[in-house]
């Protein structure tokens, strides 16, 4: 634990959290609402990524020939794009199971202190879920 | 005879709507002493996403299911197979955009200070897997400030956490959706939707398309069969 690289990365999700707060993405009737193309449409949250996209895209442009980060860390690289069955297999599971709750990873964590038993239902079986996943491929790559 | 009676229906009538009228109630008028539910309301409805849409035939529960309930939707015109309906009265553009862009400046500062494209469920399985405290604890950090930002508005302004309206067994099935999802897919709305699409990555630009689809196909088939998010 470094105490700088701590409080930066709680500022950083403080900020995340009153987006997610301000934008209206921890109420799931939203999100429903949003999702619901055939029903009575609320378009806010194409309003949420698309200000977050446009930010995040053109400070990562200007961040582009970077290859250490402001705190001496090396920029990630994007992996190689590979467009298998994982991706689009895992992304539709995630889709069905954001659309089942109205919530996504972000506004579940965020959401943590309305001791809601739905919500910490949901939290206790997503952490659980990605363990064991991870866990998973760790024992599985390190058998073969 | 007739005539009488055409007469009397609109004397009849309107003593019906004038009581409709007076049966509003009055404005309360604030209390003497720290009037925060005034704050409070101001808070809500200047600032932040009060719901301000009186609830409607199609809120109540169905008493149908499936091709029926879909049909009846279609009729009432609470449903559109064609043109969008834009659910006006729950639509809040500018604070969307300001937390928005909230969200995108909190990614940028991961990007710059730490070099990564993190979203949150990487983080999150990070912590949960006790790996909070690596690479300087910044993932531990920013969790705790996640959580933080919540439990502040859980107190002061209740009314921006809701619950989710389904029911326990399918909010267990989401978590198993969404946990599992994300790993094997990579990232969730905010690694694939802000950090991804933001850095123009192909498999991001694959992947918001598919899980925004599933999400509302999911949605729908809620709508159509009941017990819905």
């Amino acid at each position: 634990m470094n105490p700088l690289r701590t409080f930066f990365g709680l500022f950083a999700g403080v900020l995340f959290g009153a987006g997610l707060l301000l934008s209206g993405m921890t109420q799931p009737s939203k999100v429903a609402g949003f999702l619901d193309v055939t029903g009575r449409w609320d378009p806010s949250l194409a309003f949420v990524m698309g200000g977050a996209v446009v930010v995040f895209g053109i400070g990562a442009w200007l961040f582009r020939e970077r290859e250490f980060a402001i705190l001496g860390d090396v920029v990630e690289r994007a992996p190689k794009p590979r467009i298998d069955a994982r991706l689009i297999g895992g992304s539709a599971l995630f889709g069905i199971g954001w659309g089942l709750s109205g919530y996504c990873p972000g506004p579940a964590v965020a959401s943590l202190f309305s001791f809601d038993t739905g919500l910490l239902i949901f939290l206790a079986t997503m952490a659980i879920t990605m363990v064991a996943h991870d866990r998973f491929l760790a024992w599985r790559d390190a058998d073969g | 005879m007739p005539r009488r009676e055409t007469d009397l229906a609109p004397a009849h009538a309107s003593p019906a709507v004038r009581k409709d009228v007076e049966a509003q109630p009055p404005i309360p008028l604030a209390p003497v002493g720290p009037r925060w539910h005034v704050v409070r309301m101001w808070i809500s409805t200047l600032l932040l996403n009060a719901p301000m849409a009186a609830p409607t035939a199609a809120d109540a529960p169905p008493v149908a299911v499936g091709a029926a309930v879909a049909t009846a939707q279609l009729e009432a015109g609470t449903s559109s197979l064609g043109p969008l309906l834009v659910d006006t009265a729950h639509f809040t553009p500018w604070m969307s955009l300001a937390g928005g862009l909230m969200i995108g400046v909190s990614s940028l500062m991961v990007l710059w200070l730490f070099g990564q494209t993190a979203g949150i469920s990487g983080i999150t399985a990070a912590v949960v897997r006790g790996e909070g405290a690596k690479s300087g604890g910044w993932k531990l950090g920013l969790l705790v400030g996640l959580v933080g930002s919540g439990a502040v508005a859980a107190f002061a302004a209740p009314e921006l956490i809701t619950s989710s309206t389904s029911s326990w067994a399918l909010l267990a099935v989401a978590g198993v959706c969404v946990g599992l999802g994300t790993r094997t897919g990579g990232g969730c709305t905010s690694g694939h939707g802000v950090c991804g699409l933001g850095r123009a990555r192909p498999r991001s630009a694959i992947a918001v398309p598919v899980f925004m689809a599933f999400g509302a196909l999911t949605v729908f088939a809620l709508r159509v069969l009941g017990g819905g998010a």
